[in-house]
């Protein structure tokens, strides 16, 4: 077999062979145009293609948000699906026994976070716990970052109970190594959000909420094509309780401990809709559902009730006080 | 801890990004000579192929590495022994084959000298010049249409079955002036009309799509010589346009 070199580069050529295969292979000192009769061709690997990344490799935000989304007849038996956004942008979907039965990258990053990783059937809170651990490894979220839950939920009993489950547990799994602020976003009510530091020494009065990557998570919940998915009517209704919390003025202080990502040389932006973020990899097919869907709940068997009655469940943002906090 | 996130993290972000690949790959040539080196037991010079088979290795590395695997420099010497035993246990199969250059006569005559060579060497050089020039062409060609060759060889059939449906459609098309008109002036490839007149399957052509288009390209004027490495696939012809 003939091998004509195409191009070659640093690490390999690229060749064509007399059946018209275009291959990579080692670069033995080749030069285009020239014939030769071995190659040492490159091994591709066996995945699947990855999507195309819009958005430049987030390196700064150390912010964790979680999404909370109960919803109903999902293929599968979802219930609700857990939106993991540090920078990176992850979907669970959950079903009724809390096990995950499908796993997204909602953006380019959050594509990166679970490459290669087996959720299959794995309790909800550990694979939560295990991209936030992996997080951690790839240096997405840092001493100083934040967490921030969102919750989307046609059950609204689930929201609660399962977003008060997983800040008890990502307190525990964290808490001991770093302090990270959990921040609770509601994606119906677009800007709707709480902040719940998870930091043993802080106390921070915290009103108002100059919350720079809070765009992103208001982004991704709202204008961003980034919330709970619309396959159901889940017409949650009465988002009321998180009345939209403006966001001007509040910085964590962990966050400004002079962190500085250790290779900020990414250009790195919040991704607040024009970076091509979360709205870029819209692939996941995921609708907003504040954004006039509001129907009635299709299957009112759940026990669900208006937010504003007895949930239990107090946004912070109301009395500024942080539930959460122990 | 810090310099762990910064690979594993650089080395995503390369996963599509060429410049960032080939700066990662640069930055840890050091890396790459020495792990080479080590294999080979003596020092490791940008001469020889041990040099390039390590380079690659790092780069398939690069493709293929998940943090699953652990610490990304671990994996990536592993793909680079792994991938000299490859090249040596190949280089060592040919150590049986005599030489075709060493001298076997009195007077220092090589076997490659007493060989009847159709070729002259000053034709093959003048050869494959024509043919990088060639080659040049089509890269600008295929830049128009936002390709590199890299991308081609990725999107290139790995089954020689499809490789062949792919083949099929091309030759098909190769008689289709009008259909690589198009192909130049909308700088699309017309997939409805190629999957119709060629028969091949749609969903196949789509998927292999970069591939398709570059060879599709290459039927147009002006690369006899490529088309000539291709005459196996091709059959003869290819339409003027």
């Amino acid at each position: 077999m003939k091998y004509l070199v195409m191009q070659c580069h640093m690490s390999y050529a690229t060749v064509l062979d007399e059946d018209g295969r275009f291959l990579k292979v080692a670069n033995l000192r080749y030069t285009p145009g020239q014939t030769v009769e071995e190659v040492f061709p490159m091994a591709r690997p066996e995945r699947k293609p990855s999507r195309p990344w819009a958005a430049s490799l987030a390196l700064a935000a150390a912010c964790l948000v979680l999404v909370l989304t109960g919803l109903l007849n999902l293929s599968g038996g979802t219930v609700g699906s857990v939106y993991l956004t540090i920078n990176p942008a992850v979907r669970l979907d959950v079903d009724r026994r809390d096990r995950v039965v499908d796993l997204e990258g909602a953006n380019a990053d959050g594509d990166l976070l679970i490459e290669g990783y087996d959720y299959e059937k794995k309790d909800m809170e550990l694979v939560v716990e295990e991209l936030v651990e992996r997080a951690v490894d790839l240096g997405y979220l840092h001493q100083g970052g934040r967490i921030t839950l969102t919750l989307d939920g046609e059950d609204q009993s689930w929201v609660v109970s399962h977003t008060e489950s997983l800040t008890t547990r990502l307190d525990e799994t964290l808490g001991q190594k770093m302090s990270v602020a959990i921040t609770v976003t509601d994606s119906h009510s677009a800007e709707g959000k709480a902040v719940i530091p998870v930091t043993p020494a802080q106390t921070e009065a915290y009103g108002e909420s100059d919350y720079g990557e809070s765009d992103q998570t208001a982004g991704t919940a709202g204008d961003s094509d980034y919330g709970a998915q619309d396959n159901s009517d889940s017409g949650y209704e009465g988002a009321t309780d998180y009345a939209p919390d403006d966001d001007s003025g509040y910085e964590p202080t962990q966050a400004d401990s002079g962190y500085e990502p250790a290779q900020d040389d990414s250009g790195y932006e919040p991704t607040q809709a024009d970076s091509g973020g979360a709205p870029a990899q819209d692939d996941s097919g995921y609708e907003p559902t504040q954004a006039g869907s509001g129907g009635a709940p299709a299957q009112d068997d759940s026990g669900y009730e208006p937010p504003d009655d007895d949930s239990g469940y107090e946004p912070p943002q109301d009395d500024g006080d942080s539930d959460y906090e122990d | 801890m810090e310099q762990r996130h910064g690979i594993a993290r650089r080395v995503m972000a390369a996963r599509h990004d060429s410049r960032k690949a080939e700066d990662l790959i640069r930055d840890y040539l050091p890396f790459i000579r020495g792990e080479a080196s080590k294999f080979l037991g003596r020092f490791c010079t940008e001469q020889d192929d041990e040099n390039s088979i390590a380079m690659i290795a790092f780069h398939e590395a690069m493709e293929s590495y998940s943090p699953v695997k652990g610490a990304f420099l671990p994996y990536a010497s592993l793909v680079i022994r792994s991938r000299l035993t490859d090249y040596a246990r190949r280089e060592a199969r040919h150590q049986d084959q005599v030489s075709l250059d060493a001298p076997i006569s009195e007077e220092g005559a090589s076997l490659m000298d007493m060989l009847e060579d159709g070729t002259d060497r000053f034709d093959e050089s003048a050869h494959r010049e024509a043919a990088r020039q060639e080659i040049l062409e089509l890269g600008g060609v295929l830049a128009t249409f936002g390709l590199s060759f890299s991308d081609i060889a990725d999107n290139c059939p790995r089954q020689a079955r499809t490789l062949e449906a792919c083949a099929g459609a091309i030759r098909w098309a190769a008689s289709d002036r009008e259909l690589l008109e198009q192909l130049l002036r909308t700088k699309k490839v017309p997939m409805a009309r190629l999957a119709l007149g060629s028969g091949v399957e749609r969903k196949t052509l789509e998927r292999h799509r970069k591939y398709i288009l570059a060879m599709l390209v290459i039927q147009t004027n002006g690369y006899e010589i490529i088309r000539g490495h291709l005459r196996r696939v091709l059959g003869k012809g290819g339409a003027r346009v």
